[in-house]
């Protein structure tokens, strides 16, 4: 039952924080559509994000001993 | 700029609240079952800005909003869905799933990060989409995003919520 409550709990504030994203989405997009240079780091932070979620696969790697 | 602002705030928490868990300060044991909803909350928080969410959330912030208003509500309530089918699955499941997993999750985090890395290289130099299986992929989603974003519907607004969730939240 706690478990339960916790995913409930998870999920709600998990929630918010997608509600308070997309919000702030479309008020990046209007802005972006207006200053091209944003539209490009949006595809630079993206993969740079992939390269640090990589990385930090490496790293659970490392932790977990393979 | 108060979006900006309450961003920036966002994930400086998410941040922290990655800190305290992989130094393993906030341990429920350490604080009690009682505390089980506020680790609940704060797992949350960094879940939203822990790696997986990184490359997800450029796409999350340029796609923007649905049709008519305001997309946080169906956003919302498809990252909730996958929360709670997530948490559904785990609960029933209990420990028998971890273990199941346990033995071999070394080397697939390996695989991962091999596999994530070369795809951050490819997407940089722009070479996704020339590859032979993975490009027409990338081509037929790229077909779909600029539909989404042609026409903006409440479900894609949902739909949205709910793979940023299942992509880097989970």
């Amino acid at each position: 039952m706690g478990s339960l409550a916790a995913f409930l709990v998870f999920g709600a504030t998990m929630g918010a924080l997608v509600f308070l994203l997309a919000r702030l989405g479309a008020r990046a997009r209007a802005w972006s559509r207006r200053v091209q240079p944003a539209a490009d780091l949006l595809v630079l932070v993206a993969g740079a994000g992939l390269v640090v979620d990589g990385a930090s696969h490496f790293l659970d790697s490392l932790l977990l001993g393979a | 700029m108060a979006a900006v602002a309450g961003f920036l705030m966002l994930a400086a928490a998410g941040v922290l609240m990655l800190l305290f868990f992989s130094g393993r300060l906030l341990m429920a044991g350490r604080l009690g079952t009682v505390s089980l909803p506020v680790m609940a909350a704060a797992g949350a928080v960094a879940s939203a800005f822990n790696p997986c969410a990184l490359p997800a959330l450029p796409a999350f912030l340029a796609r923007g909003g649905g049709a008519r208003g305001d997309p946080g509500p169906a956003a919302a309530l498809g990252a909730m869905t996958v929360v709670l089918a997530f948490g559904l699955v785990v609960t029933v499941l209990g420990m028998e799933a971890q273990t199941l997993v346990a033995p071999g999750l070394g080397w697939l985090q390996v695989a991962a990060g091999a596999v994530l890395i070369t795809m951050a290289l490819l997407h940089l130099t722009g070479r996704m989409g020339r590859l032979p299986l993975v490009g027409a992929l990338v081509t037929a989603g790229s077909r779909l995003w600029e539909l989404t974003l042609q026409r903006p519907t409440r479900l894609g607004d949902y739909l949205f919520g709910a793979g940023f969730v299942a992509v880097g939240g989970t």
